[in-house]
C-alpha cells in the first residue's frame, strides 16, 4: 500500500478488525474486516450512515466495546508496536486518555454533571501525568485557553450545566487533548452543534492538530465535514470499508456506487437540481446480510456476480482502494 | 419530589458562603425543619444534663397531666407516666435512643445496600446474583428478622439496629441499582472511561455521586419508616426494653391510659411525627442542594 500521506510511518494501524455482537436475534457483525492506518498530523475521515459500524470501530480502538455482548472476533489494532486488542484492562486504562483520546458526539451529556469542568481535566492529568493539584489546575486552565474558552480562570470552576453546547464540546476537546495524546478519535464531534459552532469546532481541531501534531480519526456521516477536515477518507457500509482514498481523489474520482450515492445526496449550490438524489432501499439488517457485495441489493449497477461474490478491497490507483467488481470506471463521479 | 427550590438569580463563580447554608437560609420551610431537627438532636444529645429528673425513677405520683391541663404540678412540665416517671426526662432520653436507632440503621443498611446496588449496576455479571439475594432478603419481614436476631444475640439496641439495617439493605440496593443503571447509560460514563479512569474512580466519583440524590431522598423517607418499625419491634419486646426509654415504645406503653391520660402516648407520638417530618423536609431540601443543576438556577 503506497501511503498517500508523506508523514512517515503509521501511528496506529487497524488490520482486518472484526467486532461482532451476540444478540437475542443472532450474530451481528458490526465491524467485519476493517483496515486502515493513521499518521501523525493527518486526519482520517470515516464516513457512513448510521449503523455502518463506524462508532463501533472507534470504540474497538479505545477498548470500550462492552463484552458481552461484544466479541473481539479477529484482526489487530497495532499501536506502539503491540496489539491493543491483546492488552490487559489495566494497560488499556493507561493508554486511554493518555495516548489515545476520544471526543464524543453529545457534548451536552458527556461531562459528569456533578463536577466542575476543571476538575474533570485535572482528574485525567493527575492519573496519567502524575501531576500535583495546583500544577494540574494550571494545565487545565491552559488547556481551556487553548480551546479558546473565554476567561478560562473562572470557567475552570464552572459546572457543565452552566455552559452552552459549543462551550462543552470545547471542554471535551480540552479534556481529550490535556495529556497530549498521539491519536484523537472524534466521533461525530459536531453533529449535535449549530452549523456556525460546527465550523468553529472544526477550525479549532484543525488548528490544534497543526500545533500538536495529533493524528485524528474523524467519524462522521457528513461529507461536508470530511471535505473540510480530512486528509484521507474511508467510506464504510454495513461493517466494511467499501472505498478508501485521499480526500481529493474521493471527491473527484469516487468509484464505489455507494460513495457516488452519498456524494449525489449532498446539496450543492453550483448545480441546478430540483431534488436531491437518495439511495434506494435500506441498509441490510444483520440477520439478512447479502451473500455477495453488501451493497448489491441497493446498487443500480449490480450484476449477477455482485450478488454472489464479495468483492475484495483492491487498489485501483495511488492509495485508492475500492471494493467493487465494476471498478475502475472512468469518470464515474462526473 | 416537592420543589422547595427558591428561584434566585445567584452569580456564578465565587461562592463565599457554603451553598448548603445559603440554600437552607433561603428556604423558610427547610430552615424551620433544620432548626427544629437541630434542637431535637441537641436536646437528645444533652439529655443527661437537660433532663430535670431521673427518667427511671418511679417514686413520683403516676398520671400527672402536663402543665396545660388541670391538676398538673409545676415541676413536671409534661407530667408523669403510668409508673410515675417524669415525661420530659423520658422524652429526652427516648429521642436519643430513637435517633441513634434510626441513624445507625440508615447508615449501616443504607451504606451496604447502596454499595451492593452500585456494584450490581457497574458489574453486570454479578447483577443477577446480588439481586436474587436482595429478593430473598426482601421476602423476610423486618419483624421476623428482629425475632431471629433477638433470639440469637438477645433483645436490645444491637439486635434492633441489625434487624432494621438488614431490612433496609434490599430496598436501598434496588433503588440504588435502578438509579445507577440509568447513570450507567449516560454518555459521561463512557467519556470517563475514555479518559482512562479506573473502575474505582468511575464507581465513586461518577456513578455514586450521580445516584446520591435519589438514594438520599429514599433514605430520608426510609428514616421515618425505620423509626416506626423500630417502635413496633420495641413494642413486641424485641428491641429496646423497659425501663429504657424509646419513643415508639413509650407511645405503646401509654395505650392503656389513652382515655384518661392521653399525654403518655401522645407526647412521644408527636415527637416521632416531628422528627420524621423534619427529616423528610430536610431530605428534600438537601436533594435539591446535591443536584448541581438546581444549585444556581
Amino acid at each position: 500500500m503506497s501511503p498517500a500521506t508523506p508523514d512517515g510511518a503509521p501511528l496506529l494501524a487497524v488490520r482486518d478488525l472484526k467486532t461482532h455482537f451476540r444478540t437475542d436475534r443472532g450474530f451481528y457483525r458490526a465491524v467485519d474486516g476493517v483496515s486502515f492506518e493513521v499518521r501523525a498530523g493527518r486526519t482520517l475521515g470515516i464516513v457512513g450512515e448510521s449503523g455502518c459500524g463506524k462508532s463501533v470501530t472507534s470504540l474497538s480502538i479505545m477498548g470500550l466495546v462492552p463484552e458481552p455482548p461484544g466479541i473481539r472476533a479477529g484482526g489487530e489494532i497495532v499501536f506502539e508496536g503491540a496489539d491493543l486488542l491483546r492488552r490487559s484492562r489495566a494497560e488499556m486504562e493507561l493508554i486511554r486518555g493518555a495516548k489515545i483520546a476520544m471526543i464524543f458526539q453529545e457534548p451536552m451529556t458527556s461531562l459528569n454533571p456533578v463536577y466542575r469542568v476543571g476538575e474533570q481535566i485535572v482528574e485525567g492529568l493527575r492519573r496519567h501525568r502524575r501531576m500535583g493539584r495546583t500544577q494540574a489546575r494550571e494545565r487545565a486552565i491552559e488547556m481551556l485557553r487553548l480551546v479558546k474558552i473565554p476567561s478560562p480562570e473562572t470557567r475552570v470552576d464552572s459546572y457543565p450545566h452552566e455552559m452552552s453546547g459549543g462551550m462543552r464540546q470545547r471542554v471535551m476537546i480540552a479534556l481529550a487533548l490535556a495529556c497530549d495524546p498521539q491519536v484523537l478519535i472524534a466521533d461525530e464531534p459536531t453533529t449535535a452543534l449549530d452549523v456556525t459552532i460546527q465550523a468553529q469546532i472544526l477550525d479549532l481541531l484543525r488548528d490544534l492538530q497543526k500545533r500538536l501534531g495529533t493524528a485524528i480519526i474523524l467519524i462522521t456521516h457528513d461529507l461536508g465535514v470530511i471535505a473540510e477536515t480530512a486528509d484521507e477518507v474511508a467510506v464504510m457500509y454495513a461493517g466494511q470499508i467499501v472505498e478508501r482514498a485521499d480526500v481529493r481523489t474521493l471527491f473527484s474520482d469516487a468509484q464505489h456506487p455507494y460513495t457516488l450515492g452519498l456524494l449525489a445526496s449532498i446539496p450543492r449550490l453550483d448545480e441546478d437540481r430540483a431534488r436531491l438524489e437518495t439511495i434506494e432501499g435500506m441498509v441490510p439488517t444483520p440477520d439478512a446480510m447479502p451473500a455477495g457485495c453488501r451493497f448489491a441489493p441497493r446498487c443500480a449497477m449490480a450484476a449477477a456476480r455482485c450478488l454472489a461474490e464479495t468483492p475484495p478491497l483492491s487498489a485501483i490507483g495511488e492509495g485508492h482502494l475500492v471494493a467493487c467488481w465494476r471498478a475502475p470506471v472512468e469518470g464515474a463521479a462526473a | 419530589m416537592a420543589d422547595v427550590a427558591a428561584p434566585t438569580a445567584a452569580p456564578t463563580g465565587r461562592r463565599p458562603l457554603s451553598p448548603v447554608l445559603r440554600r437552607i437560609l433561603k428556604d423558610r420551610l427547610a430552615l424551620a425543619a433544620a432548626v427544629i431537627f437541630g434542637l431535637i438532636c441537641i436536646a437528645a444529645l444533652l439529655a443527661p444534663w437537660l433532663a430535670p429528673f431521673d427518667p427511671y425513677n418511679t417514686t413520683r405520683r403516676p398520671f400527672i397531666p402536663p402543665v396545660w391541663s388541670e391538676g398538673s404540678l409545676p415541676q413536671h412540665w409534661l407530667g408523669t407516666d403510668g409508673q410515675g416517671r417524669d415525661m420530659l426526662s423520658r422524652l429526652l432520653y427516648g429521642a436519643r435512643l430513637t435517633l441513634v436507632m434510626g441513624l445507625a440503621s440508615v447508615v449501616l443498611g443504607g451504606g451496604i445496600g447502596a454499595l451492593f446496588g452500585l456494584l450490581s449496576a457497574y458489574y453486570r455479571r454479578i447483577d443477577p446474583f446480588i439481586m436474587r439475594i436482595a429478593d430473598i432478603l426482601l421476602s423476610f419481614p423486618a419483624i421476623l428478622l428482629g425475632l431471629a436476631l433477638a433470639a440469637v444475640i438477645g433483645p436490645g439496641l444491637t439486635a434492633i439496629v441489625l434487624a432494621l439495617s438488614i431490612a433496609t439493605i434490599p430496598d436501598v440496593a434496588r433503588i440504588t441499582r435502578s438509579a445507577a443503571v440509568v447513570v450507567m447509560g449516560q454518555d459521561y460514563m463512557e467519556a470517563g472511561r475514555a479518559v482512562g479512569l479506573p473502575d474505582r474512580t468511575l464507581i465513586w466519583r461518577y456513578l455514586a455521586l450521580n445516584c446520591l440524590s435519589s438514594v438520599f431522598v429514599f433514605l430520608t423517607l426510609r428514616f421515618g419508616q425505620i423509626i416506626l418499625i423500630g417502635a413496633a419491634l420495641s413494642f413486641l419486646g424485641l428491641g429496646v426494653r423497659p425501663p429504657e426509654a424509646e419513643l415508639g415504645m413509650m407511645a405503646s406503653l401509654g395505650r392503656d391510659a389513652l382515655f384518661f391520660a392521653p399525654h403518655i402516648s401522645m407526647l412521644p407520638s408527636l415527637a416521632i411525627v416531628l422528627i420524621v417530618l423534619c427529616a423528610n423536609v430536610l431530605g428534600d431540601a438537601l436533594r435539591d442542594l446535591l443536584d448541581p443543576r438546581l444549585r444556581n438556577t
